[in-house]
């Protein structure tokens, strides 16, 4: 057992180095003041591991049965298999919005517990938003993904399903 | 146990973190200066001790106990160094500056996306957390 | 009840695999009309897993029999990201059992989900890996061996 429990230290800890570093690549390729740019990029990153890994997390879990029960699903098996816990809270006006609020999310848990690095943080989130959106897609919702820091390691992200 | 003051540096001489809880009485020099005197003094005492040791040893220098107080050492492998002052009271800290090291430094400095290395730690996280697991001690 | 035929529908309805087991040219436009009717058919039966029917399991992704004709059978399975595997079989007298053509469809959805993580695959191209292809094969082998069976 602690074998395994080493192993996915590991892993875990790979990714988010990987992830660090990444960011940091694009923030130097992009130069000063272009975060939006640093930021569509890692969705678009985000995106295509999304498709790819919905593909694999749902291949054993029973249809869909509507929007909501995808979007569940996402909360659930594919946030455990991203980030190894579930989304803490769902919201949804039953239209076309749903709120998903991570208490603690995992790439900003060693950033701060405060209002130190708010404005960075920002760019921290945008791989997992594209995550969402290219898993959602993949699923045959098109929707759009917009992420917010509410009080550090908390954040939630917005998903406004596109007709 | 009383913990005076904590330094880490890193394997160029510069000082990325300093903090001080008990001080009582000041270098007399600039704090630039100070870091940069007990960088020099931990580089020559560990060579001292290393060419005058009588068996060899793979541990070097684990500090050294003055009138008033005592000054203990712990190095990474990657070439952190870890300097604390304690009162003369206290044992071996070998374990603590170890955590101090693997459970607050790595967690919070190392894996934490914004510092780079090589860069003063800013974080204030780090210094929360910090600040809890001494106080916690002290009060031991 | 060997599978002759296998394909691969994407979520926008156009085929992005068609392979059959003896590659001949008029027996490759068949299928390929074969596969293009029973899109309808699956089209069908998923917007009315909606409504329980005896029977039929709407938490399923296996569909099931699409539609007999006199030569082959057409088996369905769409799986949560839209994507539809249809699988040929020849229309012999035996009955061919569902548990082993979902064992087929499960080969095939794991084949899929692996080639989808290839970095050189983009969603949505036509599949040209060899080791779909091979898994695909062993589909063909596995099917010839349920036949052996009965």
């Amino acid at each position: 057992m602690s074998v395994t429990t080493v192993q996915a230290e590991t892993s875990q800890c790979l990714f988010e180095f990987l992830h660090m570093e990444i960011v940091s690549q694009l923030q130097q390729e992009a130069g000063p003041d272009k975060k939006g740019e640093v930021q569509q990029r890692l969705e678009s990153l985000g995106h295509r591991v999304g498709e790819s890994l919905v593909e694999r997390t749902s291949r054993d879990h029973p249809r869909f049965k509507n929007e909501l029960d995808a979007v569940v699903f996402m909360c659930k098996q594919f946030w455990v298999t991203a980030f190894n816990k579930n989304i803490d809270n769902l919201k949804t006006n039953h239209q076309d919005t749903y709120v998903l609020h991570d208490n603690a999310f995992r790439l900003l848990q060693h950033l701060s517990e405060g209002n130190q690095y708010r404005e960075e943080a920002q760019t921290y989130l945008s791989f997992a938003c594209g995550l969402l959106t290219g898993a959602l897609s993949n699923v045959g919702i098109k929707c759009q993904v917009t992420a917010e820091v509410t009080k550090m390691p908390a954040c939630t992200f917005q998903v406004k399903v596109l007709l | 146990m009383t913990i005076y003051n904590l330094y880490i540096f890193d394997r160029n001489c510069s000082c990325l973190y300093y903090k001080e809880w008990t001080r009582q009485k000041e270098a007399g020099i600039p704090r630039e200066e100070e870091f940069k005197l007990m960088y020099g003094m931990i580089f020559s005492l560990k060579s001292l001790i290393s060419r005058l040791s009588i068996i060899s040893a793979k541990e070097g220098l684990v500090g050294y106990t003055a009138s008033n107080y005592k000054l203990h050492y712990f190095e990474t492998p990657t070439g952190f160094k870890f300097v604390m002052n304690t009162d003369t009271s206290v044992g071996n800290v070998q374990d603590v500056l170890r955590h101090i090291y693997a459970r607050i430094f790595v967690e919070y400095v190392v894996r934490n996306p914004v510092a780079r290395p090589g860069e003063h730690v800013d974080s204030e996280l780090f210094a929360a957390k910090l600040d809890d697991y001494i106080q916690d001690l002290s009060f031991k | 009840m060997a599978a002759v035929c296998v394909a691969v529908i994407s979520k926008q309805n156009f085929p992005l695999y068609l392979r059959s087991v003896n590659p001949q040219n008029e027996a490759d436009l068949q299928f390929q009309y074969l596969v293009h009717a029973s899109i309808d058919v699956v089209e069908e039966k998923v917007s009315t897993l909606g409504t329980p029917k005896a029977g039929q399991d709407p938490r399923e992704h296996y569909l099931g029999l699409l539609y007999p004709s006199e030569q082959y059978k057409v088996y369905g399975y769409a799986t949560n990201t839209r994507v539809k595997f249809i699988l040929v079989v020849e229309n012999t007298t035996s009955q061919s059992r569902d548990t082993e053509m979902k064992m087929l469809f499960k080969n095939l959805h794991v084949a899929y989900a692996d080639m989808l993580c290839n970095p050189f695959y983009t969603p949505g191209q036509k599949i040209t890996s060899r080791t779909f292809n091979n898994a695909v094969s062993s589909i063909f082998q596995m099917s010839k061996g349920f036949t052996s069976k009965e």
